[in-house]
């Protein structure tokens, strides 16, 4: 579905973001972008969906280079923005100049995920809260059906329900043929709904595994002395440590915050564990 | 996905209605405001003046305000390309860069055009139906058929191509960076006209008569010169920047 190879990429100025970078996304799969402020996530987002242009390598969606931005692959990929303004129309207006852009749109579907995410019709968008006219966005986005989600911090400014609503929705909405890229640095947000996760640090993919290796890997919980475990990572916790231990049959859920520390502080030493 | 990616017109007219739908509140205000400007001046002429109306002045006037107008609008006219926080949209609207282009050059060129005249027409009805009703003067109606209100118009939809392409071209400012570039552009071409003079023409086989300089003796063909401006002026200036424009459309990013 998506396959960069060898991107190459920097801002004037700032020297090279990405250097050599490869990455390739499948359908059927939610995945979960992680990295600290600046790693470069959004612009990895933004080649996907063509809206940068790399200065070496590729950037293939749909088996067509992203920076052609033809109407096939733009009609099966939409973007949910971190920053973004929505024009002062009405929600049905919104829904009416856009939709038919998007050959998949299902309009009963746009009112159900809007009955979800409690987003009332009948308002201009310009008058919603943030956290507001980004639900509908994500409404949008899926009812949209592409087959291709991009979401950059979609859980920023979304209240404490909106965000387990945001899960259930993402959950319920995967399918076979659909791929969502989720890219965040607050991997708490993410944990259930993702089947990959991939680290980005420095420009470079520095971790990508699926759920599945990692839970069959490693297992995550609260321990209270390192030397009873065999531990791959741990750090301080209110009354003990927080561990990463080898599996030896007992599965946990993974906890994407622990991991994400151990794969940025020791990417080596955790890379290497899935080698074996 | 073949389909799909090929020209489409259907898109043209949604990408049109889109942005009627999106931006028409303050192109009525636009409109509203010089309608008003051109109806406010001659009305109050006409009462003032005691039923005098002067069509061919207010004809001027109001090609002033589409020419001012219609630039400024056009520069305006890939505002939401020019906003860091909505130009995704507008980039990933799965739709060519072309059926892109020639949307936003269809309103700001043929559909302004046709608004415009419609307002000066319609103001002029209105002033003169205060003069018949009120001073039992006659119908002065605008015409916009006349053979110079369309070059007016042709020269108009010539000039905006270059702000088509100010308004793609730049982020901030289009309508003032548009402007400052053709004066830099003017300036370039006058200088580089009179050093070409100045060298082809060399200063002793010049004749100064008064203020002025006279040819004689060099053979200047002022009908080929003239044929040829006017050829690049109008089949050529129109076209080129469009095409400057599609490109800079298309190696847009955010």
């Amino acid at each position: 579905m998506v396959n960069i190879e060898n991107l190459t990429f920097g801002y004037k100025r700032k020297g090279l973001l990405f250097d050599d970078l490869s990455m390739h996304l499948s359908s059927g799969r939610i995945y979960g972008l992680f990295g600290k402020n600046g790693a470069g996530k959004t612009t990895l987002l933004k080649h996907i969906a063509g809206l940068l242009f790399p200065k070496k390598g590729s950037c293939m969606v749909f088996d067509e280079h992203a920076a052609s931005r033809k109407p096939g692959v733009l009609a099966d990929l939409f973007v949910i923005p971190e920053e973004f303004d929505l024009p002062g129309i009405s929600l049905d207006a919104f829904i009416a100049i856009n939709s038919p852009f998007f050959p998949k749109f299902d309009k009963l579907q746009m009112s159900q995920y809007m009955e979800e995410f409690q987003v009332k019709n009948g308002q201009k968008l310009n008058t919603l809260s943030y956290g507001q006219k980004k639900k509908f966005l994500i409404a949008f986005g899926l009812a949209a059906n592409t087959r291709l989600l991009l979401m950059d911090e979609p859980t920023n400014g979304l209240d404490i329900p909106s965000k387990s609503q945001f899960r259930r929705t993402i959950a319920s909405s995967a399918n076979e043929n659909r791929c969502v890229l989720i890219s965040t640095h607050q991997v708490r947000d993410l944990g259930n709904i993702i089947d990959q996760v991939t680290i980005i640090d420095e420009g470079k993919i520095i971790f990508d595994q699926s759920i599945e290796a990692i839970s069959n890997k490693f297992v995550f919980g609260k321990i209270k002395d390192e030397d009873e475990h065999d531990v791959v990572y741990s750090e301080d916790i209110l009354g003990g440590k927080a561990a990463i231990c080898y599996n030896k049959g007992k599965y946990s859920e993974v906890d994407m915050e622990l991991l994400f520390n151990a794969v940025t502080n020791y990417p080596e030493k955790i890379n290497n564990e899935f080698k074996k | 996905m073949e389909n799909i990616n090929s020209f489409n017109i259907k898109r043209i007219f949604q990408i049109i209605y889109r942005q009627l739908i999106m931006s028409y509140k303050p192109w009525i205000i636009g409109i509203g405001a010089a309608a008003g400007f051109l109806l406010g001046v001659y009305l109050l002429q006409v009462l003032t003046l005691q039923g005098i109306f002067n069509l061919e002045a207010f004809t001027n006037l109001g090609f002033v305000i589409l020419f001012a107008g219609g630039f400024i609008f056009t520069s305006n006219i890939f505002g939401e390309l020019q906003s860091p926080v909505k130009s995704h949209f507008y980039l990933t609207l799965p739709a060519r860069i072309e059926e892109k282009l020639i949307s936003s050059w269809l309103i700001s060129s043929p559909l302004f055009v046709i608004v415009a005249l419609a307002v000066m027409f319609l103001a002029s009805l209105l002033i003169s139906l205060v003069l018949v009703i009120f001073y039992e003067g006659s119908m002065l109606l605008f015409n916009p058929f006349t053979r110079s209100a369309l070059t007016t118009v042709g020269v108009y939809l010539v000039l905006q191509t270059i702000f088509l392409l100010g308004s793609v071209y730049f982020r901030k400012f289009n309508f003032l960076k548009t402007l400052l570039a053709l004066f830099v552009v003017y300036m370039i071409i006058v200088v580089w006209s009179m050093i070409m003079v100045f060298v082809i023409v060399r200063p002793q086989d010049m004749i100064f008569v008064g203020e002025g300089l006279n040819f004689e003796g060099i053979i200047m063909a002022p009908d080929t010169f003239g044929s040829f401006m006017s050829i690049l002026f109008w089949y050529v200036m129109g076209p080129f920047f469009l095409i400057v424009s599609y490109i800079r459309l298309k190696e847009r990013q955010v």
